[in-house]
């Protein structure tokens, strides 16, 4: 067998090479599930992310034309004349992505309900320890 | 030794399973070099059948020079059993009346354990394989003290039963087919006093291959990465072909995926037009093997193998392979042969497939690794003397 190859240190490698490149960052034309699962629950890019499509659902279909008299011109003409087809694909849109910021705001409110259930978990766990303890003490 | 006495709920020579097909191989080759043997089973013809129902006649026949004695199922409560069943599917574990409902209720046959009783004293062992049936627990209930069990664990609700807890650690002996499956067997079961070992599932390693053969026969000549199996979503095929054309729309290349075996699935129409998934269903066995020789790798997804002969096949034909980082069974055998890589996300699996594809040494090499591994632990005469040391072991 050749154990000069350590399958291992290899997928560590393209995994940091993965990383550094930042193939990870290119958005992919689906939601890879597995890589969903690998965002835990404390991660403050679900609060950033959450923070980015508050202030961006909604699409702004105009934007300031750019270029000389003559291209600006016609720039407008072909917006006029397109504008049928693209306002309620943007109106479509805006609801749609308006639907996905309410259940992402649903999703941040139940996320910081659950870390404040543990925190206070974890205190009751701490006190019923010491109670334990106590009663503990009392019997020996 | 005296005769061993292999007991199953069905047998037949065409029936699907993976532990069917071990206890074909694994008989056939003991038989084979010299291994005294016989099947004790019923008269049911398989899983999917009515456990009712006596498809084959009662007695003794000769079926490819092994002895196999069919018993009479006995008449089962089906709604008692589908009702357990059906709660086990879901993951809850019964109570202790209802887990024996489920042994009493499923295929069973009194007269083969009446058989068993009676001439105990003929066989030096009774092998039973896989754990959850009536046939496996109730035989082991006759004679413990010469039972020994290929279970073919799961994690599953199944396994972790009472009924099982408690009986199979009155057994002699217990046969894993890979670590992890060991590791969950010590995990869910006490077996300080049944002998146990990892020993493995054999295949035909004296095979060749011509990768050039299959892609002059299938006119492919481009690198392809291949996928052996049936095409369904328990195997987790899905995900390999939408990575597989995630990877085609980020990644400049003429890389094809090409599938082999059953199964129906819709594949994007794109890709079936450009040539980039290639199906060709069911080929012969010799095409098989080249077309292991000719893939850059063997992509193996699935999530639930108990052992995958696929990635071995892959393996001797000196190529490596890529499996799912959730399966413990295949992603041990990887770490443990340096045979490839195990991916979960998709962007692991184009870092790999891009590894794979830029470092064709690298990637012979983790081909001859693999082969190397299973040449030394999953030939038959291999597999076989292991069993028999094993048995010896245990007297």
């Amino acid at each position: 067998m050749n154990n000069d190859i350590n399958v291992e240190q290899i997928m560590s490698d393209i995994r940091e090479n993965i990383s550094k490149t930042g193939r990870d960052k290119e958005p992919l034309s689906f939601i890879d599930k597995e890589a969903a699962l690998d965002a835990k629950p404390n991660d403050n890019s679900i609060d950033n992310a959450v923070d980015y499509i508050s202030y961006n659902y909604e699409v702004k279909p105009y934007d300031i034309l750019r270029g000389n008299k003559i291209a600006v011109f016609f720039k407008r003409v072909i917006r006029k004349l397109t504008s049928f087809l693209i306002m309620p694909i943007v109106a479509q849109q805006n609801t749609l992505n308006y639907y996905y910021y309410r259940v992402s705001e649903a999703v941040l409110s139940a996320k910081k309900d659950n870390e404040e259930l543990i925190k206070r978990a974890d205190l009751l766990e701490k006190r019923i320890a010491a109670i334990e303890s106590k009663l503990g003490d009392k019997k020996d | 030794m005296k005769k061993l006495g292999f007991v199953v709920p069905w047998y037949g020579e065409n029936i699907p399973g993976g532990a069917e097909m071990l206890l074909r191989g694994l008989t056939s080759h003991m038989a084979a070099s010299g291994v005294e043997l016989e099947i004790l089973t019923t008269c049911v013809k398989q899983f999917t059948s009515d456990w009712n129902e006596n498809y084959h006649k009662e007695g003794v026949t000769t079926e490819g020079g092994i002895t196999i004695r069919r018993f009479k199922v006995r008449k089962r409560d089906s709604a008692a059993f589908d009702r357990v069943n059906a709660m086990l599917i879901k993951g809850r574990k019964p109570s202790r009346e209802d887990q024996e409902v489920f042994v009493r209720e499923m295929v069973n046959s009194t007269d083969l354990y009446d058989y068993m009783s009676e001439h105990k004293d003929e066989y030096s062992w009774f092998l039973y394989t896989p754990y959850m049936f009536g046939t496996t627990i109730n035989g082991i209930r006759v004679a413990p003290e010469k039972s020994v069990l290929i279970p073919c664990f799961h994690d599953e609700a199944y396994a972790y039963m009472d009924v099982f807890t408690e009986e199979y650690k009155k057994i002699k002996g217990m046969v894993f087919n890979a670590v992890p499956e060991e590791e969950l067997a010590l995990r869910i079961y006490d077996l300080t006093n049944v002998k146990h070992k990892t020993i493995g599932v054999g295949l035909d390693t004296k095979i060749s291959s011509d990768p050039q053969r299959f892609r002059e026969k299938f006119n492919i000549h481009d690198p392809f990465i291949l996928y052996a199996g049936r095409k369904d979503e328990g195997k987790n095929v899905h995900t390999l072909v939408k990575f597989f054309a995630e990877f085609k729309k980020r990644n400049s290349t003429n890389l094809k995926l090409v599938l082999i075996g059953g199964g129906q699935m819709d594949f994007p129409e794109e890709f079936i037009k450009s040539g980039d998934i290639i199906d060709l269903g069911f080929v012969d066995i010799q095409d098989k093997y080249d077309a292991n020789s000719a893939a850059l790798l063997l992509c193996q997804p699935s999530k639930n193998e108990s052992f995958s002969l696929v990635i071995m096949e892959s393996w001797l034909g000196g190529r490596p392979v890529m499996v799912h980082e959730d399966c413990e069974v295949t992603k041990h055998f990887v770490v443990d042969a340096n045979g490839g890589f195990y991916f979960k996300t998709y962007y692991e699996f184009e870092g790999q497939v891009n590894y794979l594809m830029n470092n064709p040494d690298v990637a012979s090499k983790m081909g001859a690794n693999g082969c190397e591994y299973v040449k030394a632990r999953f030939d038959w005469d291999i597999i076989v003397k292991n069993y028999m040391d094993f048995l010896n072991s245990c007297e």
